[in-house]
């Protein structure tokens, strides 16, 4: 029987060699300086920004977009519009921000300088603040068309958004939702479809300052749920072969 | 240059993946070899800081796995990895250029260079998802030696290769091995044995044996078929 030795010698010569003078100088090279710079926060979020798909910041601009174009064109009730489409926002922004789940990464992120936690944390701070900025943005618009109370219209977004942020994260954060990063679409169709019952049937009023109050509390509980999400990004027990 | 693992127990649940492992690997090429659920990837995994272990401790000069210090001198290749599917090779190389902390001017340089000794050069503007399991393995492979790893490790390394380019392989991994800390995991002897400086014998967790093979210890294979009966 061929020994295995003597098979690497006839693949040798049958592969013929490789370029062996690249792969000197290429090895000679291991030792040297990478070029490697320090990362901070801020480099972070900007190598991050590159890689988040056109699709996210497209559906986020919608949020001040539709104020601007909706209310003229369509003559629909741009508020309610723009609160249908917030769950949406926020569910999507999720989904980007765990997409190396979705397609097998982390691992390999796992190991570089920014790590897992670090890819993450880079690209939901990006997300949320860019879809966070465009709320009054938004408000600003809309109140400034229908004379409403720029606070008021805040808060109605803030509320949809928020609630299916903080569903989405604490999701994320069980093995469901870990298996099934497109769950966060799911908890956004189920807010839109609450929030289209309450609209339609509701005929309580907790008043704007109730509103506003638990705006403000679900801001704080979805900082909360975020660092929460942070902190388990890459400690996931990966289950034994 | 040495990596230190003392005490090292993984467990997930009831099962014991990793027992009580200590070992120190020096420069050259280490290979873990092992059957299928033996604890290797698990092994690996704790090496690279992706799983923390239950009890035990891993260390690279006196940085802990977790550190930055560790993560930026550290090469590695999961057994199986994704990538997005809009990157081309190109891209998915200078995304880990980026993350690695590689500046832009010297990870274009590093990529090309990369693409080349890989021999992807001219796939590098395709799309990865036409790549074949052996273009992406070699992807693989490029990007782990990335950032000039003084730690290699390598989940598997040589599955899905075609026999040419397991040759090519090995030969970069030696070589890789004469200037860092390369450890290999596999279930095929072949892989290392000639390669190899040092093996790592596991099974079910444990290590059965560790040291040096030498040709009149007779033939590898057969002692590992041996402990595995």
């Amino acid at each position: 029987m061929m020994k295995d030795k003597d098979l690497k010698i006839i693949l040798t010569e049958y592969a013929g060699k490789p370029g062996h003078l690249k792969k000197d100088t290429f090895i000679r090279s291991v030792t040297k300086d990478a070029g490697k710079e320090h990362v901070s926060t801020f480099k972070m979020i900007a190598v991050q920004a590159g890689y988040i798909r056109v699709y996210v910041w497209l559906i986020s601009i919608a949020v001040a977009c539709l104020p601007l174009f909706g209310a003229d064109m369509f003559r629909f009730a741009t508020l309610d519009a723009v609160a249908d489409l917030m769950p949406f926002v926020a569910g999507v922004g999720i989904i980007e921000a765990m997409r190396a789940r979705m397609y097998d990464m982390t691992e390999l992120e796992s190991v570089t300088l920014l790590s897992g936690k670090g890819v993450f944390y880079a690209r939901m701070i990006l997300i949320g603040v860019v879809q966070f900025a465009l709320i009054p943005v938004s408000a600003v618009l809309m109140a400034f068309a229908d004379t409403g109370s720029v606070i008021d219209h805040c808060v109605k977004l803030v509320l949809p958004y928020c609630i299916t942020a903080i569903i989405c994260l604490i999701v994320e954060r069980t093995r469901f939702g870990r298996e099934n990063v497109l769950v966060c679409l799911a908890v956004a169709g189920a807010v839109f479809a609450i929030r289209q019952s309450l609209v339609s049937f509701a005929r309580y009023d907790p008043g704007s300052l109730t509103l506003t109050i638990a705006a403000a509390v679900l801001i704080i509980v979805q900082i909360f749920e975020f660092y929460k999400t942070v902190r388990t990004v890459g400690t996931g027990e990966v289950e034994w072969n | 240059m040495e990596l230190k693992a003392s005490g090292l127990t993984k467990q997930y649940g009831s099962k014991t993946a990793v027992d009580n492992m200590s070992f120190e690997i020096g420069k050259g090429v280490t290979g873990l070899l092992g059957a299928n659920g033996a604890g290797k990837t698990t092994l690996m995994r704790m090496m690279c800081g992706i799983l923390t272990p239950t009890s035990g401790e891993i260390e690279y000069d006196g940085y802990r796995v977790e550190s930055e210090e560790y993560r930026n001198v550290l090469g590695y290749l999961p057994q199986d990895f994704g990538y997005y599917p809009e990157f081309t090779g190109m891209d998915f190389l200078k995304y880990f250029c980026a993350l690695k902390g590689i500046d832009k001017k010297a990870a274009n340089t590093r990529c090309e260079e990369l693409l080349e000794l890989v021999g992807l050069k001219d796939m590098g503007k395709v799309k990865v998802k036409k790549y074949s399991g052996g273009m992406k393995q070699r992807l693989g492979i490029a990007q782990a030696i990335i950032n000039r790893p003084e730690v290699l490790i390598l989940d598997e390394p040589t599955a899905g290769l075609d026999p040419k380019e397991r040759v090519r392989f090995r030969s970069l991994i030696e070589e890789l091995g004469k200037v860092s800390i390369v450890v290999l995991s596999t279930h095929i002897v072949s892989d290392i044995e000639h390669i190899a400086d040092r093996i790592i014998m596991m099974k079910s967790g444990h290590i059965i044996w560790q040291g040096s093979w030498k040709e009149e210890q007779g033939s590898l294979e057969e002692f590992y078929l041996k402990e595995f009966e």
